[in-house]
């Protein structure tokens, strides 16, 4: 009978302490400001916290637009296996070297890249203050400009937004926030304008030669059936990928 | 009146501005912008986006689309060939000055700490400022790959330090980065001094030793070891700490000094693999690579010290597809590449063509590039074989050959010579080129030189250019197009009209009677047409140079043969009148007999009389036709590239021959045609079609 009594206190106990747990969590999602108070969660830095939240976005817009020819939504392109890959260069006539269409291929990028990010940025901002507002602080937030840079082996964004934060008369200002991505496209970009520069003068651009300097490269060139050549260079050790077309010196096939 | 002037006047400037505005539909000028978004292009003033120029003219003869020199002002950026609205468009200054001719436009080599960029002293400028480094231009390195290739690795030594580090004690990823992606495998490992440079050690707060290696004695607890690791595709000694010391040389382990100071390898390795030797040449086509006994590319033995070696990169590739690779010939070596047996393809074309090449491939035009067919070339980097088409239709070749100073395969896609070609119109010039090929007969035009006749030395120019002159490798077409269609008429189509000449008396009603042997009696031109012409039973042929030679009347025939299938009529070979055009009304009149032509008149002059024919038997004409028909690409009935060799998949309709009988006046002109078409030939058929005569006989 005893140890019957005392298997229910048990129970007791163990439903009490199970109603505390629930209560205590469900607190923390009601009132985030609590996590942070009680140091459960740690307060993010401003600087990580829009690094986390726009790495992974430039990171797929980059792919994205290393993989159509420098350009988010390309005007001219030729549909290459479901890409639709950037025009570089481009002559409609036969017999004829390439005319490029784009005069400096990296800032144009940069250019592409900065307008495909603008919105998340936009949203990665908002987020921040709404955070720290949540957390109890008051925030003040002022946009700048964005700059996107390719630079040898990384791209860096650095977003110029003034964001201020302040809590019990502690003010903190934050004026520059950068988000870098290990990213070869700076090389490539340069070895695609370097062919765009040969194609415009000799109607061509050798592959191998390319490989034979930059071992770290792959250069493939494909001939597609209305003259236009797909080109894709590869970074071997990080697979970064830049493809692109042109029309350079076409051959009739019924000239 | 002034009424009715203003309505003529108002009428034909509408007329004059309607007409121009047709003329400029059609014609096509220099877009500043396309629909669809291309920029300088040639084309109609409809397709000219809206808001952009257009000029009935070329676009290096406009100012906006004129290519010259496009300068980013903002960072320094320069770019050669580029439309000025281009170059304008993406916020650049534009200078139809050359690119080395404007002085901030000549590219140097950036040095900015360990990395370089290949730009001109303001965008140097720029990256240095965003990297916060010092500048260092190098003006005089002047091309891309010098500057890529500049070792910018700052000197090395060992950092010795005051307080060894532990796993424990270690920031995040240290001993990743030591041990070259591994973590140590012994946790009670302490690492007293580390290979960097003095930059690296001034961060750890260590002595910098310059050029000393860790496991020099006395100076740390690092000491060298059997172990060894890659580091940038070579192979290197390891110390106990887990540095790189010097280049893995299995003579060097014992040597006390290859393991107190940084030195350059004592050996090398070139192209072969090496289990000795760590100093791999990736350029030479070697790599540092964990040992695999018994796997391609391995040296044959196992290393001395630690578990890598420099292997091979070349290639084992199947090329002749024979489910064999041969390990000597179809051993391909880092960086080499060659061209594929594709199907339909001549196989590894040399650079420089020989005559028995040229040969073969003019003469394989039933064989090689057929209908499908596609050159590839081939190249082998890093042990794997990339496979690089050269352009559609046969448009490129894949040509091949051997480097005289490395000893490399080397292959590149050329351009196909067929515009080239029938550019050509002399024999000389066309042999000249060593993609065509000289195939006597008819002219491209349809004329026949000189009108055929042989008129002091006009035989020789007729040689020389009655003729066409066809790309060796035969182009594709799109020949299920019209355009396709066009260029198989155009190129290889030929009508020829066979006349046949009968007596006063005879009627020619009964034409259709006679055999095809007394057919080629009558015929007085383009008799090589007639089945059997030029042959004694119909089936077997006379030698051609015989019978030119007899046409010529610098050789006789044997009576019989000239009896048989042969024309009997000495217009056939004679003029009439030398000093009057060779035409069929120009043709000598009467009966030829004997075993030599005499075209003598009463004016004693023979040869001038000589009419000279472009084919003299009918298989010699045949022969012809079915070459024109397949040097065009896809035009003739061949098989495609993918169909089994003996198998002809192509449409027999594609080469056929047909024949129609016709009454004509005595003018010429048709007075009835006389039954109906009839399929003398079609595809691959050797024999004409028996119903031939029959056919027209069914009709009379």
């Amino acid at each position: 009978m005893k140890k019957e009594e005392g298997k229910r206190g048990q129970l007791t106990i163990f439903i009490i302490v199970a109603i505390l747990v629930i209560a205590i969590v469900a607190l923390f999602f009601a009132f985030p400001k609590l996590r942070t108070a009680v140091g459960v969660e740690k307060l993010e830095t401003p600087e990580n916290f829009i690094q986390t939240c726009l790495q992974d976005t430039i990171k797929e817009n980059v792919e994205i637009i290393s993989s159509q020819g420098g350009s988010l939504e390309p005007e001219f392109s030729y549909l290459y296996k479901d890409n639709k890959l950037k025009y570089l260069c481009y002559n409609n006539e036969y017999y004829k070297p390439c005319i490029p269409q784009i005069s400096f291929l990296r800032d144009y990028i940069e250019d592409e890249i900065k307008k495909s990010i603008e919105e998340d940025v936009d949203f990665c901002f908002n987020s921040l203050k709404e955070d720290y507002n949540n957390r109890g602080y008051i925030t003040n937030f002022k946009e700048g400009d964005i700059i996107v840079e390719l630079l040898p082996k990384k791209i860096v964004t650095t977003i110029n937004h003034e964001f201020v934060f302040s809590k019990d008369e502690n003010t903190q200002r934050r004026e520059t926030f950068r988000v870098v991505l290990n990213n070869n496209l700076y090389e490539l970009t340069a070895i695609a304008q370097n062919i765009i520069e040969w194609e415009t003068i000799y109607g061509g651009a050798d592959c191998d030669s390319y490989m034979d300097v930059y071992s770290k490269m792959l250069c493939e060139k494909y001939p597609q059936t209305d003259d236009t050549t797909v080109y894709i260079l590869t970074d071997k050790d990080t697979e970064n990928k830049f493809q692109f077309a042109l029309r350079s010196i076409a051959l009739t096939p019924n000239g | 009146m002034k009424t009715k002037k203003i309505i003529i006047i108002f009428t034909t400037l509408l007329l004059i501005a309607i007409f121009s505005f047709l003329v400029s539909a059609q014609t096509t000028g220099c877009a500043e912008k396309t629909n669809l978004g291309a920029w300088c292009q040639q084309v109609t003033q409809a397709e000219t986006a809206i808001g952009f120029s257009w000029a009935a003219t070329s676009c290096s003869q406009t100012q906006y689309c004129k290519t010259g020199t496009c300068v980013n002002e903002n960072t320094g950026g320069c770019t050669s060939n580029t439309p000025k609205s281009v170059c304008e468009n993406t916020g650049g200054t534009w200078s139809d000055k050359d690119k080395n001719e404007i002085s901030e436009c000549k590219p140097g080599c950036c040095i900015l700490g360990q990395e370089v960029a290949f730009v001109n002293e303001p965008a140097c400028q720029q990256l240095a400022t965003d990297y916060g480094v010092s500048v260092d231009f190098r003006k005089d390195i002047n091309s891309q790959s010098q500057c890529f290739a500049l070792d910018t690795t700052p000197e090395e030594g060992a950092c010795v330090l005051e307080k060894a580090i532990t796993p424990e004690s270690a920031p995040s990823g240290f001993f990743e980065n030591l041990f070259g992606g591994e973590s140590p495998t012994e946790t009670t490992i302490k690492i007293d001094c580390i290979r960097t440079t003095q930059s690296g050690c001034s961060s750890l707060k260590g002595d910098f030793r310059k050029g000393v290696l860790c496991s020099a004695q006395g100076l740390s607890d690092c000491a060298k070891s059997k172990e060894t690791m890659l580091k940038d595709d070579k192979v290197y000694f390891k110390d106990t700490c887990g540095n790189k010391a010097n280049i893995y040389d299995k003579n060097m382990f014992a040597n006390t000094n290859y393991w107190e100071e940084i030195q350059d390898p004592k050996c090398s390795v070139g192209s072969t693999p090496s289990s000795t030797c760590g100093d791999c040449s990736y350029r030479l086509g070697t790599i540092g690579a964990e040992y695999e006994s018994g796997e391609a590319g391995m040296p044959t033995t196992s290393p001395a010290y630690g578990k890598y070696v420099c292997r091979e990169l070349s290639c084992f590739y199947d090329t002749n597809d024979d489910g064999n690779v041969d390990k000597v010939n179809e051993k391909y070596g880092h960086g080499e590449s060659w061209c594929a047996e594709s199907p339909g393809t001549y196989p590894h074309v040399p650079f420089m063509m020989d005559d028995t090449t040229k040969n073969k491939l003019a003469e394989g035009y039933s064989k090689y590039n057929l209908p499908g067919s596609r050159y590839y070339r081939l190249k082998c980097y890093d042990g794997k074989v990339i496979q690089e088409p050269c352009a559609e239709f046969r448009n490129e070749i894949c040509k091949e050959t051997v480097h005289p100073d490395t000893n490399k395969r080397v292959s590149a896609c050329f351009i196909n010579e067929k515009t080239t070609c029938f550019a050509s119109n002399t024999k000389t010039s066309c042999g000249e080129i060593d993609g065509c090929k000289w195939v006597p007969g008819y002219t491209l035009d349809g004329t026949v030189v000189g009108n055929g006749a042989l008129e002091g030395t006009k035989l020789e120019e007729y040689n020389e250019k009655q003729g066409i002159c066809y790309p060796i490798f035969t182009p594709g077409t799109t020949f299920w197009n019209q355009d396709g269609e066009d260029l198989c008429t155009k190129t290889s189509g030929v009508t020829e009209k066979v006349l046949f000449e009968t007596g006063v008396l005879k009627n020619r009603k009964n034409f259709a009677n006679d055999s095809i042997k007394e057919a080629a009696n009558k015929c007085i031109d383009g008799c090589y047409a007639i089945p059997g012409y030029g042959s004694s039973d119909g089936k077997k042929y006379e030698n051609v140079e015989t019978l030119k030679n007899f046409q010529l009347g610098i050789g006789t025939l044997d009576k019989k043969v000239q009896d048989e299938y042969l024309s009997k009529r000495e217009g056939y070979y004679c003029k009439k009148k030398v000093d009057e055009p060779d035409s069929i009304d120009n043709s000598k009149t009467g009966a030829e007999k004997g075993i030599t032509i005499n075209c003598a008149s009463g004016d004693g002059k023979d040869l001038e009389r000589r009419r000279v024919k472009p084919f003299y038997t009918h298989e010699q004409w045949l022969k012809t036709i079915r070459e024109m028909t397949r040097s065009i690409g896809d035009c003739g009935y061949k098989p495609h590239a993918y169909s089994s060799e003996t198998k002809w998949s192509g449409d027999p309709d594609s080469e056929k021959l047909t024949v129609i009988f016709e009454k004509i006046k005595q003018s010429k002109e048709t007075k009835k045609l006389v039954g109906e078409k009839i399929t003398l030939y079609k595809g691959d058929e050797t024999t004409p079609n028996s119903e031939y005569r029959g056919g027209f006989d069914r009709e009379k």
